[in-house]
């Protein structure tokens, strides 16, 4: 199978043209890089605008993201081999100024890219989960449920439901108030939704008696045509005759079936219930579960829209973002440094940190280091990687120790300022000091380490 | 242009039949001058127009050897005015290698490499070729001694080992298509562009390897591998060009245009470098090379140009293959002088005092009804090292 076949005619262009003219972009191969995230990610977006959005069990981001990282590691390595096929570097070739800045910003990129096809199928979908209900859409919806909820039994065992110690739950007590209006709505619907979340999506867990006094709820109605309490207990009450409460019954079960759970019963059979017997919701509901089942199964689904609709993802978290960071940092550093050296030295310097850590790891255990000493040896450790380093500069041939000095010593180069100040001085973390450590290791990357690279790949045997 | 302005010796070709020949050398030319956009422009339909001819087989067209003639003649005009002095790339002084095992050591060799020189290494297996190109080619460390090169930037050996192009015997294994590979190595030396697509189809064509562009290095022949290291090599433009046994993995036709190509190529009036090989082929190292190196045992037994090469000739040896027998051959010869016969293999060397050319020992052999299926006249040849053992 000819794999250039499947690479469209404006993309061979492409190639010739970087080939041709910026070799320097070609070997990174980012065109196809670019090309066939695109692609991939695209064809994710196909999968997931029709895909239907599950409101029984919430989808499992951490799974999915697990599942697609197989196809990113294979994307990975597979430009890996790609783009350290061809190496300016390698062939003595020209290089721009700033080369090695520029080569950091290209792989970067690259694996950026190829990672993306991690998270793109559970970002899209989320997003699709999201965008799938409006915010105007769902308030109806729990206004619907919250006007409709009297009429229905409920499960009095349920912690929401059979606590009545007022001063653990404040916000819970008046809901078994039956006579005025039933604890569903605001114990289930509200908890979640009414007022706070959607509104103001910072303020999800406060207290009850203050979104009481919530200013967004003064005008009964808040900003997406949610009711708030005290408007919808008015709406209620208002509905004296048969047919406005058959119609709040109904409109309960209308959206019962938008979210695909099905009321055993008729609107009316409800109806009746609740007339004859003004106790029927507290027998009915303890003497079989499956009465009030389906109102646990709407709650649970009504809760996940919730959660889609203002839920915050992985993706927009500042940690998720500082964890990738590293992630694609490293994986950048790693693949520059197998571009600048010798297979074999890049192989042996994975074996010397290995070596280096089981050693120190033996050292620390057996001689019952503090953690000043343990630092003091790792500093000592790292200074003497430095002097091999810049041993290069004075070597006749080549050595693959000092080598691996130079990878070791830039690649623990963006955590030492940090090691020092917090071993040393602080002893806190100081997340300026971690950029620190980046910005470092940047300047240093072109100006110290692509000079002393240069010299030991030109070194003669 | 006028069609007497043509130069005679590439009318002769043409005329001749040998097309080829001369169109290889219109292209040595082409690479030699100062060429306008448009006149590149030419000389890349005139490759197309050769290409197609090779793979067609069809008759060469008169407009076609007039083209290439009419630009021949402007280039040799243009061409004339320029042209470089030979310069030394390259002094090595007692270089010495010693490997840890101990088993083979590199005695103190010095040489001079200059720009458009040929220089061969022979000798046996194991006898230091290889460690001393790779010690030229700063590929291995000398222990004692100093090179000084005048290529580049001489204190950067980044810079150096960008002007020295070494090609081991074993080739490295390249990845993509062939074409693609020409275009990086042309990009790489900062040729881009309408220039980079210009070298690299010159190059394709004046090395006969243009219908093998787009393959992969799985679908071409070891040979044919050599031809485009050296395709690639060249577009490194390099000022030293290091081979390590190139001839090893091609016929004997092509060990042939190999070397004259080389040769070619490398006494380029405007973009000259130096060669440095090492090669078993003697005959074929003794026609193009203008330097011989003969190691032995780590050792430099001879060193020298191939104008020097009349001190090798200390007697008249030749080798020849019989089927007649021995005590025959001893029986024709046995009125010469100092005559020492040997058997190696299949061949018979014969050694006599110098006063007997080796054409007339020849015909004394014919003379008595000797049946010779093969004789090399080895008096001035490198081979009689390879004979002393």
């Amino acid at each position: 199978m000819n794999v250039s076949n499947f690479i469209p005619p404006f993309l061979k262009k492409i190639d010739h043209y970087l080939l041709t003219h910026y070799p320097i972009l070609w070997q990174s191969r980012i065109h196809y890089v670019f090309y066939s995230v695109l692609l991939t990610n695209c064809l994710f977006g196909v999968v997931v605008l029709f895909t239907r959005i599950n409101y029984t069990s919430e989808l499992d981001m951490l799974k999915l993201v697990w599942t697609f990282m197989i196809l990113s590691v294979t994307y990975l390595i597979i430009w890996m081999i790609h783009a350290g096929r061809f190496n300016l570097f390698k062939q003595y070739g020209k290089r721009p100024p700033g080369d090695e800045y520029l080569n950091f910003l290209l792989i970067f990129i690259n694996v950026s890219l190829i990672l993306s096809t991690m998270f793109a199928f559970p970002a899209l979908y989320s997003l699709k989960a999201k965008l799938s209900i409006s915010s105007v859409s769902l308030a109806k919806d729990i206004n619907a449920l919250n006007l409709g909820a009297a009429f229905f039994p409920n499960e009095t065992y349920h912690y929401n439901t059979s606590e009545i110690n007022g001063e653990l739950y404040p916000g819970k007590v008046h809901l078994y108030d039956y006579n005025n209006f039933t604890r569903f709505g605001y114990n289930t619907f509200y908890r979640y939704t009414f007022g706070n979340i959607i509104v103001d999506p910072e303020r999800q867990y406060e207290p009850f008696d203050q979104m009481e006094k919530d200013p967004l709820c003064r005008n009964k109605i808040s900003r997406h045509g949610m009711y708030c309490d005290q408007y919808t207990k008015e709406l209620f009450n208002r509905s004296s005759n048969k047919q406005e409460q058959l119609k709040l019954i109904n409109d309960f079960i209308k959206v019962a079936e938008k979210y695909e759970v099905k009321v055993p019963h008729s609107a009316e059979h409800y109806l009746n219930a609740f007339n004859r017997d003004e106790d029927y919701l507290y027998r009915f509901s303890n003497n079989n579960y499956e009465q009030f089942r389906f109102i646990r199964d709407l709650e649970d689904r009504l809760s996940l829209a919730v959660e889609y609709k203002t839920g915050k993802n992985f993706l927009w978290n500042a940690d998720f973002y500082h964890f990738m960071w590293y992630v694609i940092f490293y994986i950048t550093l790693i693949f520059m440094i197998y571009k600048n050296v010798r297979r074999r030295d890049f192989i042996l310097t994975i074996v010397s940190a290995v070596v280096i850590m089981v050693v120190t790891g033996i050292l620390i255990a057996i001689s019952g280091f503090n953690e000043d000493q343990t630092a003091n040896m790792y500093m000592l450790i790292y200074v003497g990687l430095g002097f091999g380093a810049i041993k290069i500069l004075f070597n006749r041939k080549h050595s693959w120790l000092n080598g691996a000095c130079l990878n070791l010593t830039l690649l623990c180069l963006p955590f030492m300022p940090l090691f020092y100040y917090v071993m040393y001085h602080n002893k806190q973390y100081d997340e300026q000091l971690e950029i620190f450590g980046f910005v470092l290791t940047f300047v240093f990357l072109q100006i110290l380490f692509k000079r002393l690279y240069t010299i030991l790949w030109s070194l003669p045997e | 242009m006028d069609e007497e302005t043509f130069n005679p010796e590439m009318v002769g070709r043409f005329n001749s039949g040998n097309y080829v020949q001369a169109f290889r050398k219109f292209l040595d030319l082409c690479l030699d001058t100062e060429l306008s956009k448009a006149e590149k422009r030419k000389v890349m339909d005139l490759c197309d127009g050769y290409n197609t001819i090779q793979a067609t087989g069809e008759k060469v067209r008169d407009d076609f050897i007039h083209n290439v003639l009419s630009l021949y003649s402007y280039c040799e005009a243009k061409e004339s005015a320029g042209g470089s002095d030979p310069n030394v790339l390259l002094r090595a002084n007692n270089l010495t290698k010693t490997y840890e095992s101990g088993k083979f050591k590199l005695s103190p060799f010095s040489m001079t490499v200059s720009s458009g020189e040929l220089i061969g290494v022979v000798g046996e297996n194991g006898n230091g070729k290889t460690t001393l190109l790779r010690i030229v080619a700063r590929d291995l460390s000398e222990d004692q001694g100093e090179i000084e090169f005048k290529v580049g930037t001489e204190k950067d050996l980044f810079d150096v080992k960008g002007k020295v192009a070494y090609i081991p015997q074993r080739i490295p294994r390249w990845y993509g298509k062939l074409k693609n590979n020409l275009h990086f190595a042309a990009a790489s030396r900062g040729v881009y562009g309408f220039d980079n697509e210009y070298l690299v189809c010159v190059f394709l064509t004046r090395l006969g390897l243009f219908k093998f562009k787009d393959l992969f290095w799985t679908q071409i022949s070891s040979g044919y591998r050599t031809r485009f290291e050296l395709a690639r090599i060249l577009l490194l433009r390099p000022s030293l060009l290091i081979l390590d046994e190139p001839l090893a993995n091609l016929d004997i036709n092509a060990q042939e245009t190999f070397l004259y190509d080389l040769k070619n190529l490398a006494k380029s009036k405007k973009n000259s470098f130096g060669v440095l090989f090492s090669s078993q082929q003697l005959h074929e190292v003794e026609k193009v090379a203008d330097h011989i190196v003969f190691l032995r045992d780590g050792e430099s037994i001879f060193n020298s140009t191939t104008d020097g090469k009349e001190m090798l000739l200390q007697n008249t040896e030749i080798e020849i293959e019989t089927t007649d027998e021995l005590q025959k051959i001893e029986f024709a010869l046995k009125d010469t002088n100092d005559l020492v016969i040997r058997l190696k293999g299949s061949l018979i060397l014969l050694s006599c005092s110098k006063d007997l050319e080796a054409n007339e020992l020849l015909k004394m052999l014919v003379d008595k009804g000797i049946s010779i299926s093969y004789f090399r006249d080895l008096s001035r040849s490198t081979k009689k090292f390879f004979n002393e053992n």
